[in-house]
């Protein structure tokens, strides 16, 4: 749709793309939806693919190869990372069994002892995760059961 | 961080130049991008735009992404360090091969390289560039032809049955290009199974033999053969293979691996023709014929053998000459209005009109 | 000169097999695949000249479908890393460990003629195989590998914006873009019929399977009044954690209960944490580094055994 608009002069008007803009259809053939439907909608349209991927970015030449490079260290950052913490645990279980092939020559009852498997073994329910921002209340302890119905 | 920011941005100012060298050993010219372009890529995009961006307007609009300067200057000192590391290792190796392959590892995120790899011609081998003598060029040249080329090759030679009706199979090593340099001006790089005017094809073919892995290459010597398995023969009612040129005893570098008449004149004498070219001469109505080149290396022996005829059984010849398949090409020629004319070049007889078959059906 | 010899050119092709045939492992029948004779792999996408940035690899940053990953610190993922997994080594690693065999499927003895061709024979003592249990060393210590989200909702049936709404519900609790399931088969009695859609499921992995389980476990666990933990007798014999969350539990989600007008009703749904753990008892261990609760009896462990 074009449409001529004296703004900016007078003499001589210019053309306006009036495409995009959105109309109201006075004969209101357009259905309206209840409220219910439109909440579903509006739910929907937040799964659209489209919204998750971000914009591609157009880098120059030079920078597209800054970039791959950026991300060629932080890969090989992230590799060394793993590989450092893989021989960490290597060394740990070496030393464990180590510890115990000891003890089995010292004391073959400890030995037992040491080497049960711990079935039903659990982390301190204390222990929680680091977090940024803790919750100021973590569990509430005081909870007591409702009186059962008789 | 700000102070190294308002550092750098001086330095962006001045244009001294960039300071960061990589730790490469060699001081080939190939290891560093043009000076054009390397300061901005090592230093960020100047206030003046990229200087890969030609258009005025489109570099004023530029701007890099945000804290890629930063991120770029951590991680290229952290690249050079391992790079170092790779090279002192290097420096230690006995094994060629484990020595080229720590060399590559040394150089494989060099951002320079990368860029001139990414950015530059790859088949013409200027060695200002990309040179493949050096180990790193030729890893990343190997990664690009088996992502394209090679897949394209191996899918025309099997859709084309090249294998298994020249030779069983191919085990690509090494990355053939071909391209016909003559009097038709169309001086491009033939795509796998294209099918040429005769015309194009008076002359024989220019052949690329790109190499990827470390060798001693001044004493390996490699062999091309173009076969045509589709030459009719009637008294049999089948066809035959035919033999449509032969060179032998060629020795090739990893830059100067283009086999055109050029490279055949300067080394005169050193290689040896094993038959002279025969330009394709299809026959009318017989459907397209299949020119296969094969690419061999021949090891230290050196293959004198000058043939007369041109039948020639492929298979019998690899297994004698203990010739080893390191690459192929394909391309096919159908009867055209310039047979006559290649025909006449060449002196030879005038070809069979055969009768025209209804269908697209390959008889067999 | 050269003699055409066609059995050189059979024996090499003999001693190549590019394709398993039957006829090449001896048997009968032939085969209506069409021979390869090379072995490079060909991506026929790569060879198109359409769409070529979808070519490039997924974290190419030219690709349409990059997608930035690395985006904040995993504090999950670096608790794992930096207390639980040195702690599993030491709980699970045991001075001489052999691999134990588990239930496998037996041969029969052949002493029918019916044994011929058969099927094989059901383990021992159970109705499916059983996996093996290999020595727990450095490189088995159990992780948390996916969390499979279902949430299957009844009321789909005779209202499916039901099914629409649990499939917005899990997407707002996760930020992962789950999938609609579909009713399989005609069930009479529920009035259910083949290809409604009855619900949501996703599986969450990575960053997102973290986020989501810090959040239950700081957030919407610790909220639920009464709340026991997840059953000891969980499990599916091969280190799979299951449990489930009421609607009412639902609520507790911090982007459900921020928008509680837009959400009148909310829907319940299960999960199965899929561990790398190879018993369910490992798993247990493994969940409750992260703070996960756990009540009853465990199987093949004395109550006084169990550590709360």
């Amino acid at each position: 749709m074009l449409t001529q608009t004296t703004q900016g002069s007078l003499k001589q008007p210019t053309l306006q793309l009036l495409r995009g803009l959105r109309t109201k259809s006075k004969n209101s053939r357009v259905a309206t939806v209840s409220a219910a439907t439109q909440r579903i909608i509006t739910g929907l349209s937040v799964l659209s693919g489209r919204k998750k991927y971000p914009r591609i970015l157009k880098l120059s030449n030079e920078d597209l190869i800054r970039h791959d490079t950026i991300q060629a260290a932080w890969a090989q950052y992230q590799r060394d990372i793993r590989t450092d913490r893989q021989s960490v645990l290597d060394k740990q279980y070496d030393s464990i069994i180590n510890a115990m092939e000891d003890l089995k020559i010292t004391n073959m009852e400890l030995f037992k002892i040491a080497n049960k498997k711990e079935k039903g073994k659990r982390f301190p329910l204390d222990a929680r995760i680091p977090v940024d921002f803790p919750p100021n209340k973590v569990w509430h302890y005081e909870v007591k059961a409702p009186a059962e119905k008789k | 961080m700000l102070r190294s920011n308002i550092i750098s941005q001086c330095r962006r100012l001045l244009s001294t130049g960039t300071t960061k060298t990589w730790a490469s050993k060699t001081t080939a010219p190939s290891l560093k991008a043009s000076t054009h372009y390397r300061d901005a890529l090592l230093d960020g995009i100047p206030s003046t735009g990229p200087p890969s961006l030609r258009s005025r307007k489109y570099k004023q609009r530029y701007s890099s992404p945000e804290g890629i300067n930063e991120a770029f200057d951590v991680a290229y000192d952290f690249l050079k360090s391992k790079s170092e590391a790779a090279y002192a290792k290097a420096a230690e190796a006995k094994d060629p091969q484990e020595k080229a392959q720590l060399e590559t590892q040394a150089e494989l995120h060099n951002p320079e390289v990368n860029f001139n790899f990414a950015y530059n011609e790859k088949l013409e081998n200027d060695t200002q560039y990309i040179d493949y003598e050096l180990p790193v060029y030729r890893e990343l040249k190997k990664k690009h032809w088996e992502n394209y080329g090679q897949m394209l090759t191996m899918q025309r030679l099997e859709t084309l049955a090249a294998i298994p009706d020249t030779l069983p199979t191919l085990e690509p090593k090494a990355e053939i290009s071909l391209k016909f340099q003559n009097h038709t001006g169309v001086n491009r790089w033939v795509e796998a199974g294209k099918k040429l005017s005769s015309n194009a094809t008076t002359f024989p073919p220019s052949v690329k033999i790109q190499e990827f892995d470390a060798l001693d290459l001044t004493k390996g010597k490699y062999t091309i053969l173009i076969v045509n398995p589709d030459v009719p023969d009637i008294e049999n009612n089948t066809y035959k293979t035919q033999i449509a040129w032969g060179l032998s005893n060629l020795s090739i570098t990893y830059n100067d691996n283009f086999i055109n008449p050029a490279k055949l004149l300067k080394d005169e004498g050193k290689y040896n023709e094993i038959i002279s070219y025969l330009p394709p001469v299809p026959e009318k109505n017989l459907p397209a014929q299949r020119f296969v080149t094969w690419v061999f290396r021949q090891g230290e022996q050196s293959l004198d053998i000058q043939l007369q005829k041109r039948d020639f059984d492929i298979r019998q010849f690899v297994e004698d000459f203990k010739l080893e398949a390191i690459g192929a090409h394909i391309w096919r020629s159908e009867w055209d209005l310039n047979v006559r004319e290649v025909r006449e070049l060449y002196g030879l007889p005038q070809g069979t009109v055969f009768a025209k078959v209804k269908g697209t059906r390959r008889l067999r | 000169m050269f003699s055409p010899k066609p059995t050189a050119s059979l024996s090499v092709a003999a001693l190549r097999q590019f394709t398993t045939s039957a006829v090449a492992l001896g048997k009968p029948g032939c085969n209506t695949i069409k021979p390869v004779h090379h072995r490079v792999k060909i991506n026929k996408n790569k060879l198109s000249h359409r769409f070529p940035e979808l070519n490039l690899s997924k974290n190419d940053i030219r690709n349409p479908a990059f997608k930035p990953t690395s985006t904040y610190q995993d504090r999950v993922e670096e608790h794992y890393h930096n207390t639980i997994a040195s702690d599993l080594l030491l709980i699970n690693a045991q001075e001489g460990e052999f691999t134990q065999f588990g239930k496998k499927r037996r041969e029969w003895d052949g002493s029918s003629p019916y044994h011929l061709n058969r099927s094989l024979r059901k383990p021992q003592g159970s109705e499916a195989e059983t996996l093996d249990i290999k020595p727990h060393t450095a490189s088995n210590i159990p992780k948390i590998e996916a969390i499979h989200i279902n949430c299957y909702v009844e009321s789909a049936k005779d209202n499916a914006n039901h099914a629409l709404n649990s499939l917005v519900q899990i997407q707002q609790i996760t930020g992962v873009k789950p999938k609609p399931i579909f009713a399989k088969t005609n069930v009479i009695h529920w009035r259910v019929r083949a290809g409604f859609q009855m619900g949501a499921r996703v599986t969450l992995k990575g960053r997102p399977m973290n986020q989501f389980l810090s959040t239950l476990t700081d957030i919407v666990l610790p909220r639920i009044r009464e709340y026991k933990g997840i059953s000891n007798k969980s499990g599916d014999r091969t280190g799979n954690i299951q449990f489930g969350l009421t609607p009412d539990d639902i609520r507790y989600f911090p982007e459900i209960e921020s928008n509680q007008d837009l959400w009148p009703k909310t829907y319940g749904m299960h999960f199965n944490v899929v561990t790398s753990a190879q018993t369910d008892a490992e798993a247990r261990t493994l969940l409750s580094a992260y703070g996960l609760p756990f009540h009853g009896s465990e199987k093949g462990t004395k109550p006084e055994n169990i550590e709360y």
